[in-house]
């Protein structure tokens, strides 16, 4: 649980940081007039606690395969998406279909970005450690 | 029961001697418990019991309530618990990976990573085991100070 929690607090971080980039992105080509208050800050982390929310539901004490690891990824970005997508309709009814999937695929991004830098963070324990076997083995 | 203990000059000479009627649960639980003191265990295959090195061993698994043990060629059934194992061959490069899997981490070929951000360890044999978080940083800290 414990190991479940540290990385649920650094995927938080990491949405935290996607989504402000990609509210920056966005509201530089879409709205790039647009001004804002203090409370767009908050806007980031409640997205991203709004993201890694599904995780603690799908958590398992059960080690699951490699295979249904992946099933279990897919369900949850389909969820974050439902939960997003229908946060911001909630808060905006008028909101239009392309406005949504330019939502959609900004959450996608998001998640493949913090999928990405946990890749190359394992990836990365991998090699050092393929490093010292090959050391070990000479 | 009678315990006799004997001195003798060298390691190579200590041995436990059973003598006993018949091999009871009694005998067969010292029996296990002096092959696990060394680097021999016993394990089982349809009922036949065989001695294997330690060192043959490529990982344990825990499948329900049964504890398997991996070599090159065989798998053997071992009368023990995993957490036994555990305990037992922590100083003889025997690590937990999983909740049901404890691995020779000299058996390790290599590392790569899971698309599911897990480290999968592959096996001089051909397996690949997949890496528990929860014991990913106790095994790669083990391995990295050798």
């Amino acid at each position: 649980m414990k190991e479940f929690l540290r990385t649920m607090a650094r995927s938080f971080l990491l949405c935290s940081l996607f989504i402000a980039i990609d509210m920056g992105i966005l509201g530089l080509v879409l709205s790039p007039d647009a001004k804002f208050g203090y409370e767009v800050l908050f806007v980031p982390p409640i997205y991203a606690f709004l993201c890694t929310l599904p995780s603690f539901f799908m958590y398992s004490k059960k080690e699951l395969s490699p295979k249904r690891a992946v099933v279990g990824r897919i369900l949850q970005i389909v969820t974050i998406e439902a939960i997003v997508i229908g946060a911001i309709k909630l808060q905006q009814p008028e909101m239009s279909l392309a406005h949504g999937l330019i939502i959609g695929a900004s959450i996608l991004a998001v998640f493949g970005a913090v999928w990405l830098v946990n890749f190359l963070r394992v990836r990365s324990d991998a090699n050092e450690l393929n490093e010292k076997l090959k050391k070990m083995n000479d | 029961m009678r315990v006799f203990v004997k001195n003798v000059p060298s390691a190579e000479d200590e041995r436990v001697v059973l003598e006993c009627v018949e091999m009871n649960d009694d005998f067969r639980d010292i029996r296990e418990y002096a092959l696990m003191k060394g680097n021999m265990l016993s394990g089982y295959i349809d009922g036949s019991a065989f001695q294997l090195n330690l060192s043959d061993v490529i990982y344990f698994e825990a499948v329900g309530e049964l504890v398997f043990a991996y070599t090159e060629n065989e798998m053997y059934e071992i009368k023990s618990r995993l957490y036994e194992i555990e305990k037992n061959y922590a100083e003889q490069m025997f690590m937990r990976c999983s909740k049901s899997i404890i691995a020779n981490i000299s058996k390790i070929q290599s590392f790569r990573p899971a698309p599911d951000t897990r480290l999968i360890a592959k096996m001089k044999n051909g397996e690949e085991i997949v890496i528990s978080r929860m014991y990913a940083k106790a095994l790669k800290q083990r391995i990295l100070e050798g």
